[in-house]
């Protein structure tokens, strides 16, 4: 998959999913997101949506003591993201039936 | 802890976990740290650092499991630099008139020290101003080159950078040291050898509260200058008492100090650089 507009807006999503299991730091949200599928995700992608979801209200982070080093800063979802997260279940699910619907109907066209 | 403490703390642990890193992942690091930081000069502080320090631990964490930095951060760090910053809060308008206050203030204690080592008894206003605008100006045109050329090419030549280090210290003594000779008569304030007394105790004096007062960020600076104002504000307090006959010799003491204490600013600000890197 590429980078595009498309994939920000599901990357977004999918991102509140993956913090929805439990607070996390950006490189091992980063390293879950590529094992999940998105192969090809870099962390210059990630830091600004963090950042953009953090601003709006949707994470919240906290700098917390770390084994290695300095305290780290680790995201966890908030009410408002986690409604943001069920409203895009369902926006994708709807949306999913619509795009298959489509794509299912031209391929009976064209047998 | 206030907030400038817990910036100051982020900033040495960056220093201290950059050693982390491998050469290669140390120039990726750190040009994206520069283009940051020179970004703006009224972006919060503790956010700018706290994401920096954020990209920096998961870079080498990317590092421990054998990727480069530009393989975790990707080929684009000036994209995504600008997209943080562009979302980095604003410090409030009460901190930027602070930011311009203390500038102003600081050019104008300086240029105090330097007019009152002059042999004419009187001040001239035109100085003070023009030297607050031009230490703005140059503020902001340092940032702003900085912010433009880290990326550039052009620059990483030694001969290159080092040329136009040089050109630019140079233009900037040469604007300073015509400013100081810029003053209108109409301008001019006379004093008297009390008042010379009474501001240079209060700059002394001033300098030496000032060390313990100033924020951690700006002491190392405060640190390299204090003896250039000891030297120039205790001279001008002498040259007051002294007679006539022993003008000459202070001339030449307080030649020698200065030099001495020109040299101390700059081997300073190099030993605390050194420390931090």
């Amino acid at each position: 998959m590429n980078n595009s507009q498309l994939l920000k807006g599901i990357l977004e999503g999918c991102v509140l999913f993956v913090i929805s299991d439990g607070e996390i730091y950006g490189y091992e949200l980063v390293q879950k997101l590529n094992k999940l599928g998105f192969t090809d995700l870099i962390g210059g992608t990630v830091y600004p949506l963090l950042q953009k979801l953090e601003k709006r209200g949707d994470l919240s982070s906290q700098r917390k003591p770390s084994s290695e080093g300095p305290s780290r800063k680790y995201y966890s979802l908030t009410t408002q993201g986690r409604k943001q997260m069920t409203e895009f279940a369902d926006q994708w699910q709807s949306l999913e039936l619509v795009v298959n619907q489509i794509i299912s109907r031209k391929g009976e066209q064209d047998d | 802890m206030t907030k400038s403490d817990e910036v100051q703390e982020l900033i040495s642990s960056n220093n201290d976990l950059r050693k982390k890193l491998n050469p290669a992942n140390e120039k990726y690091y750190s040009n994206l740290l520069i283009y940051v930081r020179t970004a703006g000069l009224f972006y919060d502080d503790y956010e700018v650092e706290s994401k920096l320090l954020e990209i920096l631990q998961d870079i080498i964490d990317a590092q421990n499991d054998g990727s480069t930095a530009e393989d975790y951060f990707g080929q684009a760090p000036t994209d995504t630099a600008n997209q943080l910053t562009a979302s980095f809060t604003k410090t409030s308008l009460r901190e930027r008139l602070k930011f311009f206050g203390g500038l102003f203030g600081i050019t104008a204690i300086w240029t105090l020290v330097i007019q009152m080592n002059g042999q004419e008894q009187q001040l001239n206003l035109v100085p003070f101003v023009l030297n607050g605008i031009f230490m703005m100006v140059l503020i902001f045109a340092a940032f702003w080159l900085i912010h433009q050329t880290i990326y550039s090419k052009i620059f990483e030549h030694k001969a290159i950078s080092f040329a136009s280090a040089w050109i630019v210290s140079l233009l900037t003594v040469v604007i300073f040291t015509a400013i100081q000779f810029t003053k209108p008569a109409m301008f001019n304030i006379p004093i008297t050898n009390n008042l010379i007394i009474i501001m240079n105790s209060l700059i002394l004096i001033g300098s030496i509260v000032a060390l313990f007062l100033i924020k951690a960020k700006w002491r190392p600076v405060m640190i390299a200058a204090e003896p250039m104002i000891w030297v120039i504000a205790l001279s001008n307090i002498f040259k007051v008492y002294a007679p006539t006959s022993m003008s000459k010799t202070i001339l030449v003491i307080t030649a020698i100090l200065s030099v001495i204490s020109i040299i101390w600013f700059f081997s300073y600000f190099q030993w605390n650089n050194r420390k931090h890197q």
